[in-house]
């Protein structure tokens, strides 16, 4: 197969094509049985296809969808001012056992040997061993949502691939 | 406004105008019939996904940009984004798992029951063996063909659609062209049907 020339007798089969680069494109299919071979293979795949012919959608289909056009304005207007209170109650009690994990603790990070060393520096001082095991939670769940962050995008995007490419 | 063109009839709908959600529609209607037909091979989806492109239609309206494509391009592409996912989820990929093979749980299609039972019988054989090997291609090959070959869109149109470079779009047609070989080979060509 003249693979150079595939993309071209695409060209010259759907008419793409200037009437210049279409009589070159048969000039050369004219010489070259692979190509005209390809060509037939596209016709006829072509023909076959069309023989499933169009359908029309049912006649009502235009009256559904206008029904459902003013349906779905105030549907929505009224699920914005929606209640947030769920939210804000699990935020909330996420918040108190934070604080609950860190008061459980924050004692015992002072028993541990870099302590010493650190309980000196001024910013730690002025946080106390309180603050500084709230920072420690901070940064370990930045680490954590950083680590998964790519898993978490790779997971969805190979899950679209695996529709997508079979 | 029957005449009017398509991007003028978008800044009307834009505004909310129903009349020119018709027009579009009536002017629209058989060409994504038919595109989510094929890819779908289900009527019964259809005719529910061609309702939710142009409800999207309508709602979206103000993202349409002229500047940025053609109203066809931006229909289709709504078009394809929404049968791509309703196909992508659980309840078909687990009605053919490992292949793409959706007409063994969702055919239904029932659009030739009014015509000789003889002629419509051969038609539906031969409607549902096309619908088979369109089926057995992976998405990415079977929105190019039919997207080319029903809806007879440039490649150039199909790329802007597809939102994949043209050189792209023709490997795959030619991909595609190469299963079909096999998948259509028992079906010969009948210009009487």
């Amino acid at each position: 197969m003249c693979n150079e020339n595939k993309n071209h007798l695409l060209t010259l089969y759907f008419h793409e094509g200037t009437n210049k680069e279409e009589q070159e494109i048969q000039n050369h299919v004219d010489q070259c049985s692979e190509c005209l071979e390809y060509m037939l293979v596209l016709e006829k795949t072509d023909k076959v296809l069309l023989q499933w012919k169009e359908e029309k959608p049912l006649p009502n289909t235009l009256d559904l969808i206008l029904e459902n056009i003013p349906e779905t304005l105030p549907t929505q207007a009224e699920e914005v001012p929606g209640s947030p209170i769920a939210p804000l109650l699990a935020l909330f009690f996420s918040i108190i056992g934070i604080f609950f994990i860190i008061s459980l603790v924050h004692d015992k990070i002072t028993i541990l040997p870099f302590w010493d060393i650190l309980k000196d520096i001024f910013p730690v001082r002025v946080l106390g061993s309180f603050g500084v095991t709230a920072i420690l939670f901070f940064l370990v769940g930045i680490f954590v949502t950083l680590a998964l962050t790519p898993v978490l995008i790779m997971e969805t995007q190979s899950k679209k691939n695996r529709y997508y490419f079979g | 406004m029957e005449n009017k063109p398509d991007n003028d009839l978008m800044n009307l709908i834009a505004e909310k105008n129903t009349l020119a959600l018709k027009i579009l529609y009536r002017r629209y209607e058989t060409q994504v019939f038919n595109f989510i037909h094929k890819y779908t091979g289900s009527r019964g989806i259809a005719q529910e996904l061609i309702q939710e492109t142009f409800t999207r239609v309508w709602f979206a309206s103000n993202t349409f940009n002229e500047r940025k494509g053609s109203f066809k391009g931006w229909l289709y592409t709504i078009a394809l984004n929404i049968t791509r996912n309703e196909m992508s989820k659980k309840e078909y990929t687990q009605c053919f798992p490992g292949s793409h093979d959706a007409l063994d749980c969702i055919k239904d299609d029932d659009g030739h029951k009014n015509e000789n039972p003889e002629t419509a019988f051969a038609y539906s054989e031969l409607q549902h063996a096309i619908s088979n090997a369109l089926a057995k291609l992976p998405p990415y090959l079977k929105e190019v063909i039919i997207l080319k070959n029903y809806q007879q869109m440039k490649f150039k149109e199909i790329a802007e659609v597809t939102h994949a470079p043209e050189g792209t779009v023709k490997a795959r047609y030619h991909k595609a062209v190469e299963l079909l070989k096999n998948y259509l080979n028992p079906i010969e060509v009948n210009h009487h049907v």
